[in-house]
């Protein structure tokens, strides 16, 4: 009776059949082994390289130590980590480093889906959320992100935009602490997922917040404010350990400043026939005059509902409302996001420059069509009551999903049979990375003969104890004075000890340009090279934790907290 | 018909909203017919192709009837129904039968049915109080049609000189084998190195040579003014289309030896473009007033 009960209260909710519909869309990754895209085997790779460290016992790893030809790579310090954990946990369940990405994949969009939908449910009512929930899952752009780009740390942050709202929608209507460290959490979880869906998603954000602190009751209005000023310090001091280095070391120590000068977004702006309609394709970014090889249409439906609601902000004789307000801003966020993506905008790029360029494509402002008309199809629903609310809702929706079909696809599989675990850990040579985040002081492009080796001098009897990531460990005897070359990129954070002492690196020497180099005197030595923090991120480590203690505190000790208890709630 | 509806769906299906060059036409060539035909019986039969992956064959066989039979009284009809109701959907759909209208036919051919239009108007409006208010909604309607439409007329009205001479032209180049479409130098042949040819994109050609200066240099598709070349993306004058050069698109590499990159795609004209934004803003007010008068009302 109760397997019957959940059966039934199963199929006739909602969400049970938004998830089919965005399992459906899934299908063509459930198969072995790894389609063609433009970033899935480098994302494979740093995720067999992340867990490699991970399970070293690094925490936070930085350090990809089999990558670059075995000599090592910050590209891990550089990039988002979350999708990284979640991938590590699944390679910890027993799948493959393959499946375990596809996992991410799969899981983080049906989670979008049903986070979407209960949250737009709780704010605005069920026609609304379902509408909203298609608009947002079946945007073309998510599957360019999928299935052409395979970009997982784009794709794995639609999973925690809605969480971010819902949370901050909870906190805005009950003002108690657990919310607002639940924010935090959402916020920090977004951060942690893509350095710039965050970027993106801050404007329409800060629209939310504006709409939230109008429709929120006036008692509550001044502590929702101080909330909200300490919700984005408290998020941002929760993730330092993520962006300092980022901002700090990523443009003192790699190719990063030239590598995103800006060139290449002004060089892939795209067309506006191209927003409207593009067709399904696999090849790469727009170029000069190229038009992009994968669609970079927002969508008609899409398309439609910022139109329409366009029409709705022209009543004059209406009282104008917190709704108004927010779609008022979502349709200038909308617009605004088309015009930089165009080549018209290009005058303005110089204002603009400190964004867009780390942005690389003009196409990647995709998300924040994406991010606005969800909204404004929920919104747009919520105005509109019974027979003409459905309508509404199944005949938007209905185009919206029909007009994806032939996008649910991958290319033809990799046939390549040596994507083992063993493949990514030992004999992918690359970095993950398009080289932005090199070292700037060499190139590696073979590998080394030996992890240890003599410039001058002579050594005898190498014996190599471990070769982890972020620890080597070996001992030699040295006949002579020797300079002793040692496998490993140099990069601020590695330190020799010879013996116990800490000795000078050299890693400028003109042969081995970038390669760590120290000098030894004759004689039998321990060896230990060690990837630390640097202060800047000892600093940061500790802010991060610090925060989060305390935001664990916060959440224990909540209901004691005298700051929320004045509010009267309904 | 066949070969022009399946030309259109293949620029159509690459991304080209308005197509205007038939990429296979003429042996591989190119053809800028597609500009001056009415387009509503290709975006249908491409339309049908999708949907059922019929053949064009079996589609031209479908759409064999004059359209303009089904349209032009369904018109007529919203235009009297307008006279009574003045409902924003009657407008919408009248706007909308109007546009089908006038995309199904030559411009040269408007003159009939706006000229029965208008008479049709005068005589609806003589019949109401408010003259003024319904003249204006026909007015409106007018418009919004003609800008809806303006991507199509208005470049086979400005361009329709130079498509005739165009297809003049083609008729006398002695073109007998299929275009291989590729790029062959006219003068320093041995000289020029083609060091990469980027993938086969559709009307984008990408070429990366090592030549000598001022090469004379042969694309082998037929030369109309929407095609144009860029060496390291910057313009370059194209010879004016001659029986010498075989109307194809001929020009002249840059004074400067060495490493370019070469593209030759196949761009709007400012007609062209003006059309199309005309078009997209009056499809975005179309859209826009639907919101309006919906949501005024529910809100």
């Amino acid at each position: 009776m109760l397997a019957m009960s959940i059966f039934k209260s199963v199929f006739k909710s909602t969400i049970f059949y938004i998830f089919i519909l965005n399992l459906l869309v899934l299908k063509p990754l459930f198969k072995t082994g790894v389609w063609l895209s433009s970033d899935l085997i480098a994302h494979i790779a740093r995720l067999a390289s992340f867990y490699q460290s991970l399970a070293e016992g690094n925490l936070i790893p930085r350090w990809g130590g089999n990558l670059n030809f075995g000599y090592g790579h910050p590209v891990l310090l550089f990039s988002y980590p979350l999708p990284n954990y979640f991938g590590s946990f699944f390679h910890f369940l027993g799948f493959s480093f393959n499946e375990s990405v596809k996992l991410v994949f799969i899981f983080s969009y049906l989670l979008a889906g049903v986070f979407t939908y209960l949250w737009l449910k709780d704010w605005l009512g069920k026609y609304p959320a379902i509408l909203g929930t298609i608009l947002y899952q079946f945007a073309p752009y998510r599957f360019v992100n999928i299935y052409v780009r395979a970009a997982l740390g784009e794709h794995f942050a639609f999973l925690f935009i809605p969480l971010v709202f819902w949370s901050v929608y909870k906190f805005s209507q009950k003002i108690k602490i657990k919310y607002w460290v639940y924010s935090v959490f959402s916020l920090a979880a977004l951060i942690l997922s893509h350095n710039g869906v965050i970027v993106y998603t801050l404007p329409v954000l800060f629209a939310y917040f504006v709409f939230l602190f109008f429709t929120s009751s006036k008692s509550k209005r001044k502590k929702y404010l101080t909330g909200i000023i300490f919700y984005f310090f408290a998020g941002m001091c929760l993730t330092t350990f993520f962006w300092v280095p980022l901002l700090v070391e990523a443009e003192l120590y790699t190719n990063s400043l030239k590598f995103f000068s800006g060139n290449s977004y002004c060089q892939t702006y795209l067309s506006f026939d191209r927003l409207v309609f593009s067709p399904w394709g696999y090849g790469g970014t727009a170029t000069r005059h190229e038009p992009a090889g994968h669609t970079t249409m927002i969508g008609f439906v899409h398309w439609l509902v910022s139109l329409l609601a366009l029409g709705y902000l022209f009543k004059w004789k209406r009282k104008i409302n917190p709704y108004w307000i927010f779609i008022f801003l979502l349709i200038i966020i909308f617009f605004l996001s088309l015009f930089f993506m165009l080549r018209i905008s290009n005058f303005l790029f110089p204002l603009f420059a400190f964004i867009f360029r780390y942005a690389e494509y003009a196409s990647r402002l995709l998300t924040l069509p994406i991010l606005t008309t969800f909204l404004i199809g929920a919104l747009l629903t919520n105005f509109l009551k019974g027979r003409k609310q459905r309508f509404f809702v199944l005949f938007l929706s209905f185009w919206a999903v029909i007009l994806t079909t032939s996008f649910w696809q991958t290319v033809p599989w990799d046939k390549r049979r040596d994507y083992t675990d063993s493949y990514w850990l030992h004999y992918y040579t690359g970095t993950t990375d398009t080289g932005g985040y090199n070292p700037v002081w060499g190139y590696f492009s073979a590998p080394s003969t030996t992890k240890v080796l003599a410039n001058k001098g002579e050594i005898t009897n190498i014996n190599i104890k471990k070769w982890h990531s972020t620890l080597h460990e070996y001992s030699f005897k040295a006949i002579t004075k020797a300079r002793i070359v040692e496998s490993t990129a140099y990069f601020p954070g590695w330190r020799v000890y010879v013996d116990g002492q800490k000795i000078p690196i050299n890693f400028q020497e003109k042969d081995f340009p970038g390669t760590i180099i120290y000098n030894v005197s004759p004689g039998e030595h321990k060896v230990k090279t060690i990837f630390g923090p640097t202060r800047l991120r000892l600093g940061a480590d500790i802010v991060s934790l610090i925060t989060f203690v305390l935001l664990l505190i916060l959440l224990i000790f909540s209901k004691k907290l005298r700051w929320f208890k004045n509010i009267k709630h309904k | 018909m066949i070969s022009y509806m399946e030309a259109f769906y293949q620029t159509l299906s690459k991304g080209y909203l308005f197509p205007r060059w038939a990429s296979e036409l003429n042996n591989g060539y190119g053809s800028s017919i597609l500009i001056l035909l009415p387009p509503l019986r290709n975006y249908l039969g491409a339309s049908i192709h999708w949907l059922c992956q019929i053949s064009f064959q079996t589609i031209t066989k479908i759409l064999f009837f004059n359209l303009n039979l089904i349209i032009f009284p369904l018109c007529l009809w919203l235009f009297y129904k307008l006279k009574h109701k003045a409902k924003y959907w009657f407008f919408l759909l009248a706007v909308f039968f109007f546009t089908a209208l006038i995309l199904n036919n030559y411009p040269a051919d408007y003159f009939y049915f706006v000229f029965s239009f208008f008479s049709f108007f005068l005589w609806l409006t003589q019949q109401v109080k408010r003259k003024l208010k319904l003249a204006l909604t026909y007015l409106a309607l007018f418009i919004s049609a003609f800008s809806l439409t303006a991507f199509y007329w208005l470049p086979a009205t400005l361009e329709a000189k130079e498509i005739k001479s165009f297809l003049n032209n083609i008729k006398q180049s002695p073109i007998t084998k299929p275009s291989p479409k590729v790029l062959t130098a006219l003068t320093n042949t041995e000289k020029v190195e083609f060091i990469y040819q980027h993938r086969p994109p559709f009307l984008w050609y990408g070429y990366e040579l090592n030549l000598p200066a001022n090469t004379r240099l042969q694309f082998h598709v037929f030369n109309y003014s929407g095609w144009q070349v860029f060496f390291d993306s910057q313009p370059v004058v194209l010879e004016k289309p001659d029986q010498e050069n075989k109307n194809l698109i001929t020009f002249t590499s840059p004074p400067t030896a060495g490493y370019h990159f070469l593209e030759i795609v196949f761009e709007k004209t400012k007609v062209q473009a003006l059309a199309d934004t005309i078009t997209f803003i009056t499809l975005g007010l179309l859209i826009s007033y639907a919101g309006y008068v919906y949501f005024q009302k529910r809100v």
